[in-house]
């Protein structure tokens, strides 16, 4: 039997468990400079397809990352997309057209505020 | 009539991508390629569209990569920080072993050719020896950086995996400095010291110096030994040739040595001295293999490839051993 002072080995276990389930859940959403942008921009203009969102950059994007950047913001839970019907123009493959999340709009505010907040005051 | 634009990236990309990343980036990528093709051919901008194909191109091939190193750096989660430690180890180990044992091999040289023919262009003596040592100091320094760095440690398959990759990576550089660059680097170093030489004793400096069997590039070794001449020379030309394409490999049948005895608990200098005892051995067959060959006891082939086979055979020998030995600690 274990002694009065000393927990059972189950329940340090059981801790433990708790402790890393709760560390990987509340994990704090991160931005990057290209998800933030992207972010913006969707909640600017709404829906946007990803050379949409080249154009609107100012060359903040490149067409060769925004695609891989989007994928990972879907992902994230930041974007959802929706295929639009296929047309002639695109060869029968239909265009994906990406609009931000509850959660994005949600990361994008926090993090604009926390960049606002952390910004030196010359920077401002 | 032409296929689309797109049709051929998505093809490949089809053969190389899972399909999460052919929905999620590449088919968004070729629809809009696809219609940025068109509105620019509808409003007859010919040069546009073209320059829509070559970008969509460029996109493509930066995607892959992107995609490619995402994989890289996913496997690479699975990685301990204790991996990290024990894979940074061994290559900060064989570095500093590497660039010791070259500068060991570059003194020896450098002190036979007069002083005077190099302390004006040391920097060039630098060039023409480094090559020579390289494929030498790589098999010893690598070898005592993984000795070193994974001494007493059950090496994970991840480690295991990355430390022969790095050997393959060695091995296929010293392959290219051996059949290629040493060649050349030889005789400019000769035709210099040469030159050198003849001119402090008023000699004429512009005699050809002709190409001995260590200044042959691989192809012309080919060459020569196609060619029929007398048997001596023809099987010493024969050696040079499989030895270019044996030696580089030292540097991965040491490791594999290596890797078979780094769980052993004996203190740091006996694994030191195993290191060393190991390359000379690897040397000495190497040189009994010359022999033999020069003599026509063995072929050439066999004779060049003999330190390779011997080292492979008792790494996995000794593997063998060091599994049962752990098996049976564990039952």
């Amino acid at each position: 039997m274990f002694a009065a002072s000393q927990p059972p080995l189950l329940i340090i276990s059981l801790t433990t468990c708790k402790i890393s389930d709760v560390s990987t859940s509340l994990r704090v959403p991160t931005l990057s400079g290209k998800e933030s942008v992207i972010l913006e921009l969707l909640v600017r203009d709404g829906e946007l397809y990803g050379l949409q969102l080249v154009a609107a950059s100012k060359r903040r994007l490149k067409r060769g990352t925004v695609y891989v950047t989007l994928g990972r913001m879907e992902d994230k839970g930041y974007v959802t997309s929706r295929l639009e019907d296929p047309s002639p123009e695109s060869g029968g493959l239909p265009r994906r057209v990406y609009r931000p999340t509850a959660l994005g709009r949600r990361v994008l505010m926090a993090w604009t505020d926390v960049v606002r907040r952390l910004m030196p005051e010359f920077g401002r | 009539m032409t296929p689309p634009p797109g049709d051929r990236l998505r093809a490949i990309a089809m053969r190389v991508c899972d399909g999460k990343t052919i929905e999620r980036v590449i088919d968004p990528m070729v629809a809009d390629l696809r219609i940025e093709h068109h509105n620019a051919l509808t409003l007859g901008q010919l040069w546009k569209s073209r320059w829509i194909r070559f970008a969509g191109c460029l996109t493509f091939i930066q995607v892959l990569v992107i995609c490619g190193c995402q994989r890289v750096l996913q496997r690479a989660e699975g990685w301990t920080a204790d991996d990290h430690r024990a894979l940074g180890r061994t290559i900060g180990i064989s570095t500093v072993a590497i660039v010791a044992a070259t500068l060991l091999l570059l003194a020896a040289p450098m002190r036979i050719v007069p002083v005077r023919a190099y302390t004006s262009d040391w920097w060039r003596m630098l060039a023409y020896l480094t090559p020579q040592a390289i494929p030498l100091a790589l098999p010893v320094g690598f070898t005592l950086g993984i000795l070193w760095g994974l001494r007493r440690r059950a090496v994970s398959r991840h480690v295991k995996t990355a430390v022969l990759t790095l050997a393959i990576i060695c091995s296929l550089g010293s392959f290219g400095t051996m059949a290629w660059i040493r060649p050349a680097a030889n005789q400019a170093f000769r035709e210099f010291t040469f030159s050198r030489i003849a001119r402090d004793r008023n000699a004429p400096t512009d005699t050809a110096l002709p190409r001995g069997t260590n200044e042959l590039t691989l192809a012309e070794l080919r060459q020569r030994m196609d060619s029929p001449h007398a048997h001596h020379i023809d099987r010493n030309i024969a050696f040079t040739y499989h030895m270019v394409w044996a030696l580089p490999w030292a540097t991965l049948a040491l490791a594999l040595f290596a890797l078979s005895i780094n769980s052993w608990h004996i203190r740091s200098i006996s694994l030191a001295v195993i290191g060393f005892s190991t390359y000379l051995g690897y040397y000495l067959v190497l040189v009994a293999g010359r022999t033999y060959a020069l003599d026509g006891t063995l072929p050439a082939f066999v004779a060049a490839w003999l330190p390779n086979i011997v080292c492979a055979a008792s790494s996995a020998a000794l593997a063998k051993v060091s599994s049962t030995q752990t098996n049976v600690g564990l039952a």
